[in-house]
């Protein structure tokens, strides 16, 4: 398996940002699982709490937006500093134009800067975080790097694969031109021919958004969710989870010649406990080493990789050096990983979005 | 009965309980307290892997005790 490398650049800031409004699972389960059905449902899964806009009109760009303020706020990084905008993002304010030229309006960045969208599902972080490392380094410039969703828009309440486990969040990024001795490391994997495992029927150009699309339809498992809902089948994405995504991880640290040891933290994207428990087992990882979120913001596809590490590991990434492996993996099907540093960077933690 | 208690460990193992407290005649979805189909899918991966059996979600469902895994791995 091929492993790419990449040097000469640094992490300098990650802010991640989540909406006030709380949905409660215990409450939110009620209408599709018995009262016993829920509580295992939830012990497995860890997802007791999730994050998602209260407003129709709040999309994934006004949290990431606020994510990116922050660090404006409370660094030296000044607007003429940034030489390109990248958003990782599946769920954009308009399918044209794109996110990132929002970005560079709203924050009033320069005109003279290249500014677009990479569409990636749960992988997605690990992706922005590459090209944007690529992009400084090239540029010598300064790259702000967004990721954010907003899901529960396109989940169906009454989907039980769905319906407990997706959040919406955003959060900011910046990488900078660095003269360091630190080496990153990244691999990636792709499966388009597992595409339907999780994936939206309906709603893009191959199948254009028609009247009954918006119809709650009930399939085998007493679930029911429209053609514009993710629609997740949860075997096929278990078996790629348990076995695709383990191995992938083994793999790039082989290749990089890295130990478990020498890994502060696996900052995984969280799918759901249970399936990062069963990868940390398969590898041997101690999962005090694998920081949790999920249990209070939920599923916010890729954007669960800066909210854990916000979330969870503040204090070491702003106070000392870390080596970081990060994964994300899921629609496509795709995984990403990276190995990493972060190192006594500014981070503004978890911020809350009032609507 | 050797290649029996092997499965019964790895069906504990899944269930994250002793091996003592499994046995061919449980019910695997109801005597344990805890059950989710994580755990089934988890099942199933292990059929895969460990005895070259894929068995279908819908065949999965059928099964109500430990013997009936059992004999879908060995048929």
């Amino acid at each position: 398996m091929p492993v790419t490398k990449i040097s000469g650049v640094k992490i300098e800031a990650m802010t991640a940002c989540v909406p006030a409004n709380i949905a409660d699972n215990m409450v939110v389960g009620g209408g599709i699982f018995s009262e016993h059905e829920l509580k295992n449902v939830l012990k497995a899964t860890g997802i007791e709490k999730r994050r998602v806009c209260k407003n129709d009109d709040t999309t994934a760009l006004d949290l990431s937006l606020k994510a990116a303020e922050n660090i404006f706020e409370n660094t030296e990084l000044k607007r003429e500093d940034i030489g390109a905008v990248v958003f990782v993002t599946f769920t954009p304010d308009n399918q044209m134009p794109n996110n990132a030229t929002l970005v560079q309006r709203q924050l009033g960045l320069g005109n003279f800067i290249p500014a677009f969208d990479i569409n990636l599902a749960c992988s997605g972080y690990v992706y922005g975080l590459w090209i944007s490392s690529l992009m400084a380094y090239n540029m010598n410039k300064k790259v702000l790097f967004l990721d954010g969703e907003k899901q529960s828009h396109l989940t169906s309440k009454k989907d039980k694969s769905t319906a407990l486990l997706m959040g919406d969040a955003g959060s900011a990024t910046i990488i900078s031109p660095d003269k360091n001795d630190n080496e990153w490391f990244f691999s990636f994997e792709t499966y388009g021919e597992d595409r339907e495992a999780l994936y939206i029927p309906a709603g893009g150009a191959r199948s254009p958004l028609k009247k009954e699309d918006l119809d709650y339809v009930e399939d085998e498992d007493g679930s029911s969710r429209r053609n514009i809902d993710i629609k997740m089948n949860g075997m096929d994405v278990f078996r790629f989870v348990i076995q695709k995504v383990s191995s992938n991880i083994k793999s790039t640290m082989e290749n990089v010649g890295i130990e478990e040891s020498e890994i502060d933290f696996f900052a995984f994207h969280q799918a759901n406990e249970y399936m990062l428990k069963q990868i940390s087992k398969r590898n041997k990882i101690p999962f005090s080493k694998v920081p949790i979120s999920i249990d209070r913001y939920g599923n916010s596809s890729s954007t669960t990789v800066p909210v854990t590490i916000c979330s969870e590991k503040k204090k070491e990434i702003t106070e000392k050096n870390n080596r970081v492996l990060l994964s994300g993996f899921g629609g496509g099907l795709s995984i990403g990983t990276g190995i990493i540093d972060i190192d006594e960077i500014y981070c503004g933690g978890i911020l809350e979005y009032e609507e | 009965m050797e290649k029996e208690n092997i499965f019964l460990e790895k069906i504990a193992d899944i269930l994250e309980c002793d091996t003592d407290t499994v046995s061919m005649d449980m019910d695997f979805r109801e005597d344990i307290e805890d059950w989710d189909s994580l755990k089934g899918f988890s099942m199933l991966i292990m059929f895969e892997e460990d005895y070259d059996k894929k068995v279908s979600v819908n065949r999965f469902l059928e099964c109500r005790k430990v013997k009936d895994l059992y004999e879908e791995v060995q048929s």
